[in-house]
């Protein structure tokens, strides 16, 4: 079980304020479907859908998926689902990454439903622990994901390398296409 | 979790501590939350699929059909592209022509919806990679060509015609001009 010490700002003050970046539960799963759903509905957030229930057992049960969260005075802020095992890079080709195959920040946590948010900082720590478990796992640093639309920006910014697939790749599936991240390794 | 026995590299247990310490660090973390918030803490990642799942799990039968029926048309419109042989243009008149298909297919005439569902039948009932008869596709061909109008498939052409005039251009690098 992981459990770690992290710090967020709360969105009207700046002030520091103490949380835990734990291994999910299903209190967190709980909480996204109690406190987070009805929100992200009615701001039409694309990660609504989420079924965070099921990615807490798949966590449980499977050794290539793993799940986190961050409490912060006793509400679950963000989430995230990663892969481990199975999906390589794109960057260099063959080699290992984590993939971020779920991030989300709790609604009251976002401007565009929240102003200003409560608190700032929960997406970037699921983003730099992911970075954390790739280089535990030798993976060199090296992350992969699909940003939703609204976010791009944040990944570019955070130094992650954009990847624009031509359209054609999707010819014959009738998916939108997300953008692609992909944290190069670390620099020794 | 994942608990392979890996044998770090010392600047590898250096950077996972130097990234652990960035959790707690409060200059670091006044430096996080202002990039956030300059990005209007947006940052949901995720592969869409799931986005679709409220509308499947409402009608399971009914959302797989349309997501099939919709595959169908667009390998369609692509084809007809290809038969087109818009060479290096075709990328680009695609990815103008796809979305205008789906806009016009949002409310489609009612001969328009009785053709597609023949072909959709067809294709459900036939096996797996079993391509379409060549009635079912000249059906869908005609079907896109009626419902995509002058001006879409001007978008299309031109489309295709700046992809080719820009990889020209690249090719032989020519000037650009104001």
């Amino acid at each position: 079980m992981v459990r770690v010490s992290v710090e967020l700002r709360r969105g009207d003050n700046n002030q520091a304020v103490p949380a835990t970046l734990l291994s999910l539960t299903s209190k967190h799963a709980e909480d996204f479907v109690v406190q987070w759903r009805s929100l992200l509905g009615q701001a039409s957030q694309e990660d609504k859908y989420w079924n965070w229930h099921f990615k807490q057992r798949i966590s449980e049960t499977r050794d290539n998926h793993e799940a986190y969260a961050v409490e912060c005075e006793g509400v679950t802020q963000g989430l995230m689902a990663i892969e481990t095992q199975q999906h390589r890079s794109v960057l260099a080709p063959g080699e290992p990454l984590i993939y971020v195959a779920r991030l989300s920040s709790a609604p009251w946590n976002r401007r565009q439903i929240q102003e200003p948010p409560r608190f700032r900082r929960v997406g970037t720590l699921l983003l730099r622990f992911s970075r954390i478990r790739s280089l535990a796992l030798g993976y060199k640093g090296r992350v992969g994901l699909h940003a939703l639309p609204n976010a791009e920006g944040f990944y570019e910014h955070r130094g992650m390398t954009r990847f624009d697939f031509p359209a054609d790749a999707y010819a014959d599936d009738d998916d939108e296409p997300l953008t692609y991240f992909e944290y190069p390794p670390r620099r020794r | 979790m994942t608990s392979q026995n890996v044998e770090l590299e010392t600047w590898e247990k250096q950077a996972i501590q130097e990234l652990t310490a960035q959790m707690q660090d409060s200059q670091q973390s006044l430096e996080d939350a202002r990039i956030e918030d300059e990005f209007g803490g947006e940052v949901e990642a995720g592969y869409i699929k799931d986005h679709q799942l409220g509308k499947f799990l409402a009608d399971p039968s009914g959302f797989s059909q349309q997501q099939r029926l919709k595959t169908i048309v667009f390998q369609s419109l692509r084809q007809l592209l290809v038969d087109c042989d818009l060479g290096i243009g075709l990328s680009a008149a695609y990815a103008i022509g796809k979305p205008l298909l789906d806009e016009r297919l949002q409310h489609p005439a009612v001969e328009i919806q009785q053709q597609l569902m023949a072909v959709l039948e067809e294709d459900l009932s036939s096996a797996q990679n079993v391509p379409l008869s060549a009635a079912a596709q000249s059906s869908l061909r005609q079907v896109i060509q009626t419902v995509l109008s002058m001006n879409d498939w001007e978008a299309i052409s031109a489309a295709a015609t700046r992809s080719l005039q820009q990889h020209l251009k690249e090719t032989v690098a020519l000037p650009q001009t104001a």
